[in-house]
């Protein structure tokens, strides 16, 4: 399986334009380096996957099975199309909201503790990895530049999920439980005034 | 977990939440919309107090009102906070936020143990209140997400700083303690009300 994903990310990512914008560079990080931190930077980014994370591991390994395999290939999709709808309009538009959208929706099913069916996990991560990954477009100059790039970035994103995953399956006492529902109501607070903004624009 | 070893690490978290934001090397003014968030609860003392007295309270309300609260509280302040960030008009924003001191203050001064939904009312009228006076400003911050981000995070800090005071109701002292600092928390209310702080 992983040695199909390497040349299937080549390929996918070999579709990117040379054209890309992003939200800020990292003076003196190298393209790999640049791609991986990529996702820590940007605010939005780390709320979605801190609500997304808090998720995964709050109902033990069931959730994450379930829905990890769908996040990681979305998330190649977006990054394999995000040279596109930086593109395009009004994608990058719409991105930022959707991205406060998904992280209410988490934060709020984490700080309710809810009940979903798998199905509902499989698809709020499959959701959030699209439009993180569409939201991410290489700085880089030059395809090469621009796949090294984004797989940094592939790899970044799931390293930050998997630690907040990962930390929140680690809660079994119940005061760390409702430290873990806490976070998500303070995830879900901060989007909703946010998106209220975005909805003022 | 004894309330010793609670409130240390309260105290531990509400310490390195301040020292967070130094550190990062992030641009698009995220740094400074997170520290103008953060900061803008705690330097309103209106704010502190009455945040205080909601986790004080909380502590007399018992189980589950002590836990539900941290959980619903930022929610709810996010409604107010939106109302703020659309422009609605609220009246006299800052007469709400001394009543709330007032109120809360009181509510802990005499031990009040009303029924969770009138809590729950009380506490979630107070909530708008506080969160439209944040979010008015957060057009103006250099960053809107971190800025909500770092209030949200100030505020539930205040929270349990209080809920971890109130921990201590379980001793007779403490029990004083605590309902003594919900009057002082109902005269500062007072005092922000009258113009006199």
């Amino acid at each position: 399986m992983r040695r199909l994903a390497a040349p299937a990310l080549a390929a996918a990512l070999s579709l990117l334009p040379a054209a890309a914008r992003a939200h800020s560079a990292i003076p003196g990080a190298g393209d790999f380096y640049e791609g991986l931190l990529h996702p820590l930077i940007v605010p939005a980014h780390v709320l979605v996957l801190l609500g997304l994370g808090l998720w995964l591991g709050q109902r033990e390994a069931a959730r994450a099975q379930r829905a990890l395999p769908a996040f990681a290939v979305l998330l190649l999709l977006g990054l394999a199309l995000s040279g596109f709808a930086a593109a395009s309009e009004p994608l990058p538009r719409l991105l930022g909201p959707a991205l406060l959208v998904l992280a209410l929706a988490a934060g709020i099913a984490v700080a309710a503790a809810a009940h979903l069916p798998g199905l509902a996990s499989a698809g709020l991560a499959a959701a959030s990895a699209l439009v993180l990954g569409l939201d991410s477009p290489a700085e880089a100059e030059g395809l090469r530049a621009q796949a090294i790039s984004l797989a940094g970035t592939w790899i970044g994103v799931h390293l930050a999920l998997l630690n907040v995953a990962g930390l929140t399956a680690l809660a079994k006492r119940r005061w760390q439980r409702l430290g873990v529902r806490i976070l998500g109501s303070w995830t879900a607070a901060s989007a909703l005034m946010v998106l209220a903004l975005e909805f003022r624009r | 977990m004894k309330p010793c070893r609670l409130l240390a690490a309260l105290l531990i978290i509400f310490v390195s939440a301040f020292a967070s934001p130094a550190t990062a090397h992030v641009g698009d003014g995220a740094v400074g919309g997170f520290v103008s968030g953060f900061t803008h609860p705690l330097f309103g003392w209106d704010h502190v107090v009455a945040m205080v007295a909601v986790g004080l309270w909380g502590a007399f309300l018992g189980a589950p009102a002590i836990w539900l609260l941290p959980i619903v509280f930022p929610l709810v302040m996010a409604c107010g906070g939106a109302l703020g960030v659309l422009g609605a008009p609220l009246p006299a924003v800052e007469a709400g936020i001394a009543a709330s001191a007032i109120v809360l203050g009181l509510a802990v001064a005499l031990a009040a143990r009303p029924p969770l939904w009138v809590a729950a009312v009380v506490v979630g009228a107070f909530a708008v209140f506080h969160g439209h006076a944040h979010g008015s400003e957060l057009p103006e911050a250099a960053n809107a997400l971190t800025y909500a981000v770092g209030f949200v995070v100030a505020t539930g800090l205040l929270h349990l700083l209080g809920i971890g005071f109130g921990l201590v109701v379980r001793w007779p002292a403490g029990r004083v303690a605590v309902r003594a600092g919900g009057g002082g928390i109902a005269l500062a209310g007072l005092a922000f009300l009258l113009g006199l702080a």
